[in-house]
């Protein structure tokens, strides 16, 4: 990789003990990795299934294991964008604030929340498998799954909680230990991350527990919709930053060394994750715009709040971009636009999270649009949304998931990755065909074309589709594209994770916790350590700002929810597959 | 090459510019709210009914009603796998109120053209008042997964050059 010298194979092969002497947590990291990538490895396979439909060539009516294209959907939505992210981020983010922290975590504890997700995701797995859960990644009641698969979804949750809770339980006995000090950034922003998600998962876990297991159960008689919905989106908006803030933590901490720099800047980092502390959750609203049933008035709040998320992305842009800059610099680059020609485009690991966040500059600007309520109502439930969340969460997350397995894997398992090519090919291929794919949907949304509709039944749908011949062509071949990629994404995953040679701990892949700009001029300067901020030192309180969040979550969502609770209007649930 | 304070002072610019786009995105928004780009925004009032019991309402019999006023309703029910009526013909350049309620799982439904976009939450009415200016067709399929049959879901709007 970029800072590892050429490794030293070390002969015979390491016993795998000793690989993780010293860091037995590497091995605990490693399982909720692999796991996540090889539901990822699943969920993906069915992905050309799915665009080929919208190529109204039917592959389906051929495949003896699913019973239908819905079935097949809502495997690919809940393995890709639920068990893949929650896996990978459990173990991305247990790992990196423990190194940063330099404290080990509690092994027993990370363990039984690798085990109770695992456990939760084979339920979940084994309904949907046996179409009893056909119900895609949104699982609106009144349709009633079987109540494994809601069982399930929760464990997978709970088993991010307890992530969640060891990492803050650590960081707060680092504070304890070191006053005075400033969390180093990649712990900030992994504690800033598991605060946000303590607060985001409680709809979600409030549905399935308290309403959708006991109706699956046959406890309660009926389900409301409504209310269910909401809580769902509560989660449901925020659950998407719960994906990218690991992708931002990665460009903000680890991305500029990479590159060969330094972060621009660390204050405004740390105000961007505080920002995102804050905003994620009290936004979901926004998914219910068409919602008959719900106020106007907090729509339009929440619109408003939505809009705000606008400005920790632009402060991400803007900081991860100065730090580039800087890094090129550093390589003798210079003028305007000349500089990114010196960045490191050889290496997989820069290349593919540049492509991530390339993607995601459309990505965020095609979510205003969604988050808007006049224009919603022109895009809402029709093939712009899953093209504005594939070139979000299936390319600024996905793909910035597959550089950090491009060091982290080599890392943990001190295997060298085994092709450097192989995997430069897999970003830029995953990226092209989410592109693709993106201009085909966005483009169908414009024209009218529904989502989640299987083509070849379709009714409905003709003079659409005659209209929508170019995208809808576009949307197959960024299937058939996207496969490619995979294909040589995973071949280079499982050649390093069964490669036979281990380089020597000398020449392990170090973790690239960079160093910030100030801290580097303060040591060019007197040698001393950096004159820390005001502002430092009060986003440093993330207790504070944890209640905040907390605080505004209540007031922008309690008198919906109070309203809703006060004059419930339960239906009963149906089997409709 | 540029020292911490400088970056930070850029950044700290580009952060006031960020914050004045959200504040003009938010209030264009509200522009077009005001001026009823889309229908029903304001003004409908919310109205459940239970869903099981529709044979006692005026979804008993769906299709479209003229009022001894003149006023022009049309009841349409959603249910897996059908809407009732699955078309509708409606008079050009008369206001038309269209109230919608699904009877069983959620539907969603979209006349892509009248920026009509909802989704039918088993007894929530949703209720748009429109007039469509010139003949014409709209079809829309059912936007919302409802089941096997989800894709066989589909409702015409056929507008009318009055007789």
């Amino acid at each position: 990789m970029t800072t590892a010298p050429p490794p030293t194979v070390s002969a015979p092969a390491l016993p795998t003990e000793q690989v993780y002497l010293g860091h037995p947590e590497k091995k605990v990291t490693l399982y909720f990795l692999v796991t996540g990538l090889l539901m990822l490895l699943i969920g993906v396979a069915i992905g050309p299934l799915q665009a080929l439909n919208y190529a109204n060539i039917d592959v389906y009516q051929y495949l003896p294991f699913l019973k239908s294209y819905y079935q097949g959907l809502s495997l690919h939505g809940v393995l890709n964008a639920l068990v893949f992210t929650t896996y990978f981020i459990s173990g991305l983010l247990l790992y990196l604030p423990c190194r940063a922290l330099g404290v080990r975590p509690n092994l027993v504890v990370a363990w039984a929340a690798y085990w109770t997700m695992t456990i939760g995701v084979l339920m979940a797995a084994w309904a949907v498998l046996g179409n009893n859960a056909t119900l895609l990644y949104t699982f609106y009641p009144p349709l009633q799954g079987s109540p494994l698969f809601y069982i399930g979804a929760a464990l997978l949750v709970v088993g991010s909680l307890i992530i969640a809770a060891q990492v803050i339980v650590i960081w707060t006995g680092w504070k304890r230990s070191h006053p005075g000090e400033i969390t180093p950034l990649a712990a900030y922003m992994s504690v800033a991350t598991w605060m946000m998600w303590v607060i985001a998962s409680l709809g979600l876990v409030v549905e399935v527990v308290v309403f959708l297991i006991p109706w699956s159960l046959g406890w309660t008689k009926g389900v409301d919709p409504l209310l269910a919905r909401t809580l769902f989106w509560y989660t449901g908006h925020a659950i998407v930053y719960f994906w990218v803030l690991p992708a931002y933590i990665s460009w903000y901490a680890l991305l500029p060394r990479q590159a060969g720099g330094v972060i621009a800047s660390d204050s405004m980092a740390r105000l961007s994750f505080v920002l995102f502390l804050l905003l994620s959750t009290p936004v979901g609203l926004h998914h219910q715009y068409s919602d008959t049933g719900l106020s106007i008035g907090w729509k339009t709040v929440q619109m408003l709040l939505t809009f705000l998320v606008v400005v920790p992305s632009m402060l991400t842009a803007f900081s991860v971009g100065a730090s580039l800059e800087l890094a090129a610099q550093a390589r003798g680059g210079g003028g305007y636009f000349g500089w990114t020609r010196r960045l490191p485009w050889k290496d997989p690991v820069f290349t593919a999270q540049v492509l991530a966040m390339i993607s995601f500059i459309p990505g965020g600007a095609g979510g205003i649009v969604n988050a808007s309520l006049a224009l919603d109502t022109a895009v809402h439930n029709t093939a712009w949304i899953p093209g504005h969340f594939h070139i979000t969460v299936g390319t600024a997350t996905t793909l910035t998931f597959f550089a950090i397995s491009f060091w982290l894997l080599p890392h943990l398992t001190r295997k060298p990755l085994a092709s450097v090519k192989m995997a430069l090919w897999s970003a830029w291929l995953w990226f092209w065909g989410m592109i693709i794919f993106a201009v085909g949907m966005h483009w169908e949304g414009l024209i009218g074309i529904p989502r989640r509709t299987y083509f070849a039944g379709a009714t409905g749908l003709s003079e659409m589709i005659s209209r929508a011949q170019v995208p809808l062509a576009l949307t197959g071949i960024s299937g058939m594209v996207l496969a490619v990629a995979a294909v040589l994404y995973f071949t280079v995953i499982f050649r390093t994770l069964l490669g036979r040679t281990r380089v020597s701990a000398q020449a392990e892949v170090p973790i690239p916790f960079s160093q910030s700009l100030a801290e580097v001029e303060a040591l060019a300067g007197n040698g001393g350590s950096p004159k820390i901020a005001g502002a430092v030192r009060v986003l440093e309180r993330l207790w504070v700002f944890f209640a905040l969040a907390l605080a505004l979550v209540m007031v922008m969502y309690l008198p919906t929810f109070i309203s809703l609770l006060l004059n419930p209007h339960p239906v009963p649930g149906l089997r409709l597959w | 090459m540029l020292d911490h304070h400088t970056i930070e002072r850029y950044e700290l610019g580009w952060l006031v510019v960020a914050v004045v786009m959200v504040l003009l995105m938010f209030a264009g928004v509200i522009a077009s709210m005001i001026t009823e780009t889309v229908p029903g925004m304001f003004g409908s009032p919310a109205r459940y009914i239970n869903p099981t019991q529709l044979s006692q309402t005026e979804f008993a019999a769906p299709g479209l009603k003229v009022s001894p006023d003149g006023s022009v309703n049309a009841y349409m029910v959603a249910r897996a796998f059908q809407f009732q009526p699955s078309v509708l013909r409606v008079p050009a350049n008369t206001p038309v109120t269209l109230h919608f309620i699904a009877a069983d799982v959620i539907h969603g439904l979209m006349l892509g053209q009248g920026n009509v976009n909802a989704e039918l939450i088993p007894g929530h009415v949703a209720t748009f008042t429109r007039t469509f200016k010139s003949p014409g067709t709209f079809v829309s399929q059912c936007n919302e997964y409802c089941g096997s049959g989800h894709q066989t879901m589909s409702f015409t709007l056929i507008v009318e050059a009055p007789k």
